[in-house]
């Protein structure tokens, strides 16, 4: 399907960056006019994704985090990848408090919080290629 | 993002507002952390009724935090939650195991019960 809007966003893996993707992205969703609680959600979905290029992507080293957003009529298709190490076994970081990180006060519930506020999440990752989170939230429902 | 703290005793108010998320979150932990040797906290009550946005990180604080305290005996209880912070404590289950209080007296008064 042909999107009515596309925007794409890249920056460096460093957590100041977290705050302005947020903002970005919620600056262009706000054509759709969604409620205060769907940007929230929306919001909130992609501060964990973000946050997991950041932390669990690239840990120490440094990479570009990419976010693609995508309008299709009413629907905010939300994709954020990145170049780092890569999921090993994905159905098990999908589970809720699953971390590989619980000492630097993770809590394992980054992909419960995306399940939970948008409507899909699909999660292709290879170890040492990186990963891609792919997030669709349908307005007004 | 903000942090202010205040003390009653051994017990740390601490009261959050703007933005947490993980960036937020490392400088705000380092700060409490510091405030809790300092003043040789035990008890904590979170006030998170400023708080305008919140991931799982703000999870992983409270939690960190509480199980800081819960070593040496301590208590903790939340006092005040945005719709933001609550949405994201409840999905996580954090009261079942963080008591939330309606008012400071309650809270108080819990922090205050015998050990
Ligand atoms: N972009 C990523 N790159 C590598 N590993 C990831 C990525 N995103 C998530 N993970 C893995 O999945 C686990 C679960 O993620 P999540 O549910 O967000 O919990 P948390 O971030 O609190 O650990 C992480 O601990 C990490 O091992
Ligand atoms: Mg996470």
């Amino acid at each position: 399907m042909e999107a009515n809007n596309r925007m794409e966003l890249s920056f460096l893996s460093l957590s100041e960056n977290e705050s302005f993707a947020r903002a970005a992205v919620s600056a262009f969703v706000a054509q759709l006019d969604p409620t205060v609680e769907e940007l929230t959600e929306m919001k909130t979905a992609l501060s964990e994704a973000v946050s997991n290029a950041v932390i669990h992507g690239y840990e120490k080293n440094q990479g570009m985090v990419r976010i693609i957003c995508s309008l299709y009529g009413a629907t905010v298709e939300l994709v954020v990848e990145d170049q780092g190490v890569g999921i090993e076994n994905i159905e098990k970081a999908r589970q809720p408090l699953y971390t590989s990180k619980p000492e630097q006060e993770r809590s394992g519930m980054g992909f419960t919080v995306m399940e939970i506020f948008m409507d899909q999440l699909e999660v292709v990752s290879e170890k040492g290629s990186g990963t891609r989170v792919t997030m669709v939230k349908r307005l007004g429902r | 993002m903000g942090v202010s703290f205040r003390e009653k005793g051994n017990i740390l108010f601490i009261r959050l507002s703007g933005e947490l998320d993980h960036h937020q979150a490392e400088e705000i932990r380092r700060r409490t952390d510091r405030r809790i040797e300092e003043k040789d906290i035990l008890d904590l009550v979170f006030d998170c009724e400023e708080v305008r946005f919140m991931d799982s990180s703000g999870i992983g604080f409270v939690m960190g935090r509480y199980r800081k305290v819960k070593e040496k005996g301590g208590r903790a209880v939340i006092l005040g939650t945005s719709s933001y912070a609550d949405a994201i404590f409840e999905m996580a289950g954090i009261y079942q195991i963080i008591k939330k209080c309606g008012d400071e007296k309650q809270a108080l008064a819990y922090c205050r019960q015998e050990r």
